[in-house]
């Protein structure tokens, strides 16, 4: 480019500024900029009839800001050298993806798995892709997957073993190597093994994706105290879909061939187990096959507004609009009466006794739906069906008459026929790996449980699998109920996601309830803030797991993680030191692995996947050159009417009700004299009437029931819940807790939320997704704020009170420790900022469940500085440094607690989970965290 | 397929907001129109003689372009995400961002999402007005930076109509969208696309009968949905064309010339609608 001196000299004489080169809306950058003067220019260019132009070399190096600082690694995500005028480099490189490894995985950064390409060069990763090949996510990738490398190369990512040495909780440490922390453990743990009571040594999940290699390691050690997290999220779910199917704990809604998309309380545009392959199905089924979507919820979440019609129930009553709908449906004879009178357990007159009472009238005085609408709806639901189906999740579930709430739910898929129908309401038995691969031998599951692993409360907690209630843990053990001499934490943050932050802060503080604990986590998060140990663990991007979910295309699959680059630091994964934390304990744990490494484990597990025709590679290089493999079978369409062959046949006996037995045993049901599969329950049908959930609740002996499902992971231990009956109706109901019956006028209902770029505890230390949100102001509905006084932005107190519900259902909580206030027990309080929105029923405030970090990373702690604290023991800040986050950080709260001083958009948020109650709902479990009333002060 | 006539059916209430917002626009634009000097800033262009060469692409047949189905997006931020990640944006600045607005009164409230980059326009007035000669068109019309050239003038982010363009702030130089040509060279897709959950951002060549972008927007046009554009009356001829009402529910809030895209769009006092708060 050429440009005349003349122009130059010109050019500097009139020493132009940069324009609007700083424009309004670019915050922390830190550097003095000069300011727009657009009347300057446009002065200049009635003087020289034109603008300067060429390189100004002079005024570049004037106004280019101070080089970034860079680590010992180099350059860290975010961080762009732009090559300016002198540097001569291109950007983009047009080389970024010549000579670039593309590797398989599957992102974890939420429950839903999806398949994911890494492009790696030189070692290092630089971009993270949703791998096409996956058949459930078929290539789509979210943000959260899409900060794939914010998780991986973080400055302050734990990357070597720590050990406490000061108070719990009081955050000091020292690092301490492998071999020194795994000799420590075994030590620990041979003790605890060898003292006869394994079940005091428990281990802790918060989402695990290598349940194969954990197994190994706690069934071999014998303890059967393997806690989860199951309840805080779908134990209701599970259990409704159980008590139908008894073969499934999951529905899958086949939303892409689908004319009519019901939601109740689901999120799924945001977030729900299934998220990218199931919102990408349902788009499709929307926009290509004209499906229409209604969702009910309390909020407008992304997919309530985007889609055809939003309703807002008041909380809890998404079962008694579904009763509703059920008998607007019937009383238009719109059911269809072939499925209902061949497949399911009630006559069709049974169930017009059932909906009798539930009218559409009776929904509206108790939800606030209009009838009018519920009628409507279930009549355009009816008229789509079969290709019509109802979705749910949390919204309905999470609450304490969630299970009955669910069930009324996915009664109306039985009632319009769509069970089992393309298009329609639909599970499979395959709710992971398809079973053709298989984990070298296993050792058998430990005989010794623990009350906190089975609580004998809970009926439905452990009956058909094990999803075990969570949230009770902490509190058992502050009231004695069990002891745990050692607790092993695995990717869990449960001061943050569990109920009752400072219940939970209280034991995990306390070495007389929790003797040792060691936790197992990629970074230093609020559970490893009291543990006693700390190891590094890899990434979802540096180990190896076989992976799969429950598939929207109705076949099993196999998917697979592999290691993209070495591992940074210390960090290892479970598969390489479990065996040698076994081999430490000894005593026969050692011979569960036989293994020399993990490559070979994971050889002999993939070794059945077949050969692709095509490139000739089988087992593990098959997964490692495609990423996943799915089974060529049929959909999991109608499986009831599959025929029982032959073969099956032979020895089987036809009992009166046309069931069929083999060696006590059901294999089917007859069905217009030919042997078909039917539903894998005690009755082979559809069960809406479910004596066995009636049975179970009574602690009665169900073995024969269960032996006619031949579902044998289903089992009945009446002796375990001795003592603890629970009346559970065996055909769906609903009820109102009785604390909603008579909300004060400053009495709100306190629901929860997930949002797009967050999973629940562990994705605010990834700074992109951070930026979108990382904030959570209360969403209070205008006419209500007006009401109470209060103006958008305005702050509040919140103070949550315990379930009325809950005292009268499950004494044996004793929660007499929580003051009494009004007549109600309080929990606790926090103030918090209001956001007004439309979107929001006026009888509920709404906040979002990831935010309020007190650890995990300056990050998640909307700090440009770390805070003081020995947290940073285990990290490499000199080599990983983010010069991106130092410097264009923009977010940090600056009002010191001063809420007049407070910026919107600042900060970290609040823990909602401060003002959660532990509330299981005494069937099954579920944490209700949707249920809870709260009062609202304005300050 | 269902009838909507009577019913809570947002589909009809977003016919009616974006009836409202149209007609109030069309009139604010005429008599902006008549009060003001011409829609782009051409008091910040240069000669043509400059700039000429540089706004005619490489002739490889290719006649690349955008289409975001707006009605399918729901906000998810992947395609923002994926774009930070592929470009390594600082915090702050953004080369795509997606922004949301709460239309309606409860209980009839719709959310839409409206993403937004460069607009890739034919007629592009950052490339008229860029004093340094940065700015030029690569294969298919690409609008991009040549960053031997770029020195911070910034007067491309004055004249943008779209606020597309940020100033890095340590290199001072000029960053939009580059339709990650690194990447369609080497028969990829940009960054934000394959991505998407929603399948509802589509790139490619329009000269193309069998491209996907042609086929998507061809489904559009037979379901008889209007296809637009945004700031028609700026007459740059952007190569980015929209479905759904987001557009003109939305359009107010886009950054215009002399801004770029800011974290204020992310808060949710700013697109919830009726705020009294500002962020």
């Amino acid at each position: 480019m050429n440009v005349s001196t003349s122009s130059r000299r010109r050019f500097l004489t009139l020493g132009l500024s940069a324009g609007a080169a700083f424009a309004g809306g670019l915050a922390g950058c830190g550097d003095s900029d000069e300011k727009p003067s657009t009347g300057e220019s446009k002065a200049n260019e009635d003087a020289v009839g034109r603008l300067p132009q060429g390189i100004d070399l002079e005024k570049w190096n004037r106004i280019k800001g101070t080089p970034y600082r860079l680590g010992s690694f180099g350059t860290m995500p975010g961080v762009c050298q732009l090559p300016g005028p002198q540097a001569k480099r291109n950007w983009p490189d047009r080389n970024k993806y010549r000579d670039v490894e593309k590797i398989p995985g599957m992102c974890q950064l939420c429950s839903t798995i999806c398949g994911i390409i890494g492009y790696v060069k030189d070692g290092r990763l630089i971009k993270v892709e949703g791998n096409p090949k996956d058949p459930n996510s078929r290539g789509h990738l979210c943000a959260r997957g899409q900060a794939a490398l914010n998780h991986l190369y973080h400055p302050e990512r734990l990357l070597y073993p720590l050990k406490r040495v000061g108070a719990r909780g009081e955050g000091k440490w020292k690092r301490i190597s492998w071999d020194d922390a795994l000799d420590e453990i075994a030590e620990k743990l041979k003790a605890v093994r060898d003292g006869g009571h394994p079940e005091e040594f428990a281990f802790h999940q918060g989402r695990q994706r290598s349940k194969d290699a954990l197994k190994r390691f706690l069934n071999a050690y014998g303890t059967g105290t393997q806690l989860s997290h199951r309840s805080l999220c779908s134990g209701n779910r599970r259990a409704a879909n159980l008590t139908y199917l008894w073969e499934s704990d999951w529905d899958l809604n086949d939303v892409e061939h689908s004319r009519y998309i019901l939601n109740f309380g689901s999120n799924a545009f945001e977030a729900h187990q299934g998220h990218v392959p199931f919102a990408n199905r349902i788009q499709n089924g929307r926009f290509r096959n004209g499906a229409k979507l209604v969702t009910f919820d309390v909020r407008l979440s992304n997919t309530a507004g985007g889609s055809d019609e939003w309703f807002a129930p008041f909380p809890g009553t998404d079962g008694a609009i579904a009763l509703a709908m059920g008998h607007a449906i019937l009383a238009e004879n719109r059911h269809d009466e072939a499925f209902l009178e061949t497949w399911t357990n009630v006559s069709v007159e049974e169930l017009r006794g059932l909906y009798k009472s539930y009218t559409p009238e009776w929904a509206e005085r108790v939800s606030g739906v209009p009838a009018a609408d519920i009628r409507r709806i279930a009549l355009e639901f009816a008229e789509a069906a079969p290709a019509a189906t109802t979705m749910c999740n949390r919204g309905s579930s999470a609450h304490m008459n969630g299970f009955y709430n669910d069930r009324a739910i996915n009664l109306l898929n039985a009632l319009v026929g769509s069970v089992g129908q393309k298009g329609g309401w639909c599970w499979s038995p395959w709710g992971g790996l398809d079973p053709i691969v298989k984990t070298p031998p296993m050792p058998p599951g430990a005989p010794k449980k623990s009350v906190l692993e089975d609580p004998p409360e809970y009926p439905l907690a452990n009956v058909w699998r094990r999803m075990r209630v969570g949230e009770i843990v902490y509190l058992y053990l502050l009231q004695g109920r069990a002891k745990l001499q050692a607790y092993m934490t695995y990717n869990l943050d449960s001061p943050l996601t569990w109920p009752e932050e400072s219940l939970t802060q209280q034991v995990l503080g306390d070495e007389k309830l929790i003797g040792y604990h060691v936790c197992i986590n990629a970074f230093y998060n609020e559970t490893a803030h009291y543990a006693d140990i700390v190891l590094p663990w890899t990434t979802y991007l540096e180990r190896w797991d076989l992976d799969a979910r429950a598939s929207y295309n109705l076949r099993p699959y196999v998917g697979l993680r592999t290691p993209m680059v070495e591992s940074l630091g210390e960090s290892k994964d479970v598969r390489e030191f479990f065996p040698e934390l076994a081999r430490r304990i000894g005593d026969g744990m050692e011979k569960w692995y036989p293994e020399n490494d993990v490559r070979e484990y994971m050889e002999k597990w993939a070794s059945t996947v077949p050969e692709n025709p095509e490139t000739g590679k089988q087992g593990l290089d098959r997964l490692l050159d495609e990423g996943a493999w799915e089974a060529d079978r049929e959909p999991f369409y109608q499986p009831f009417l599959q025929p029982v062959s032959e073969t099956d046949m032979r020895g089987a006996e036809v009992g009166e009700d046309g069931v069929i037995l083999k060696d006590g045993t059901g294999i089917g049901i007859m069905l217009d004299g030919k042997p078909v599969r039917g539903f894998r329950t005690p009755s082979r049908k559809f069960e809406i009437r479910s004596a066995f959930i009636q049975k179970i609740g009574r602690n009665e002996d169900c073995s024969e029931l269960i032996a006619r499902s031949g579902m044998t992971k289903t089992k009945s231990r009446p002796r375990e819940h001795q003592g603890h009956d629970v009346d559970i109706s065996d055909m769906p109901t609903w009820f109102l807790p009785r604390e909603m019956e008579n909300l004060r006028d400053n009495e709100l209902v306190m629901t929860s939320f997930k949002w797009n770029v967050h999973n629940h505890g562990r994705t605010m230390n990834l700074k992109w997704l951070a930026e979108i949100v990382h904030s959570n102001p209360a969403w209070l509905n205008p006419v209500t704020a007006g009401e109470l006084g209060l103006s958008d932005g305005d702050w509040i107190e919140l103070t949550s009170y315990y379930s009325t519900e809950l005292e009268h259902q499950s004494p044996h909580l004793k929660r007499d420790d929580l003051d009494e206030v009004d007549g109600r027990r309080k929990v606790s309080s926090m103030r918090v900022p209001i956001v007004t929105m439309q979107g929001i029923h006026p009888r509920a405030i709404a906040m979002s469940n990831s935010c309020g970090h007190s650890q995990y990373t300056s990050v998640a702690q909307a700090r440009r500085q770390p805070a003081e604290g020995g947290h940073l023991v285990g990290s490499d800040t000199g080599r990983f440094v983010d010069a991106d986050w130092e410097r264009n950080m923009w977010w940090e709260d600056t009002s010191g607690g001063d809420h007049g001083a407070w910026k919107p958009n600042t900060g970290n948020g609040w823990n909602q989970n401060r003002l959660m109650p532990i509330a299981p709902d005494p069937i099954s479990g579920q944490q209700s965290f949707h249920d809870t009333v709260v009062s609202v002060r304005k300050l | 397929m269902v009838d909507h006539s009577e019913t809570n059916d947002r589909r009809g209430f977003l016919k009616e907001v974006t009836a409202a917002v149209a007609a109030g626009g069309t009139a604010a634009a005429s008599s902006r129109a008549e009060a003001e000097p011409p829609p782009v800033r051409s008091d910040k262009f240069q000669p043509e003689s400059f700039w000429a060469d540089r706004m005619e692409p490489p002739d490889d047949g290719k006649k690349l372009g955008w289409f975001i189905d707006t009605r399918r997006c729901f906000g998810c931020h992947g395609c923002e995400v994926s774009c930070k990640s592929e470009n390594d944006v600082p915090l702050g600045n953004f080369i795509r961002q997606t922004f949301y607005q709460d239309e309606g009164e409860y209980p009839t409230v719709a959310r839409m999402f409206m993403p937004m980059a460069c607009q890739h326009c034919e007629d592009a007035p950052c490339i008229k007005a860029c004093p340094c000669g940065a700015l030029h068109k690569e294969g298919g019309g690409t609008v991009a930076i040549d960053y031997n050239v770029c020195c911070g003038h910034g007067t491309c982010v004055d004249v943008c109509p779209y606020g597309a363009i940020y100033m890095d702030p340590v290199a001072k130089q000029a960053v939009k969208c580059h339709n990650c040509y690194h990447r369609t060279e080497l028969g990829m897709e940009p960054a934000c696309v394959p991505t998407c959950p929603s399948e509802a951002i589509y790139f490619g060549d329009l000269n193309d009968p069998e491209s996907e972008i042609n086929q998507a927007m061809n489904e559009v046009r037979e379901a008889d949905v209007e296809l637009t554009q945004l700031r028609p009356e700026k007459q740059t001829r952007p190569r980015m064309w929209f479905a759904g009402p987001a557009v003109e529910v939305i359009e107010e809030r886009i950054p215009r010339e002399g801004e770029s895209y800011s974290p204020d769009a992310y808060s949710i006092f700013n697109w919830k609608g009726d705020s009294e708060v500002s962020s």
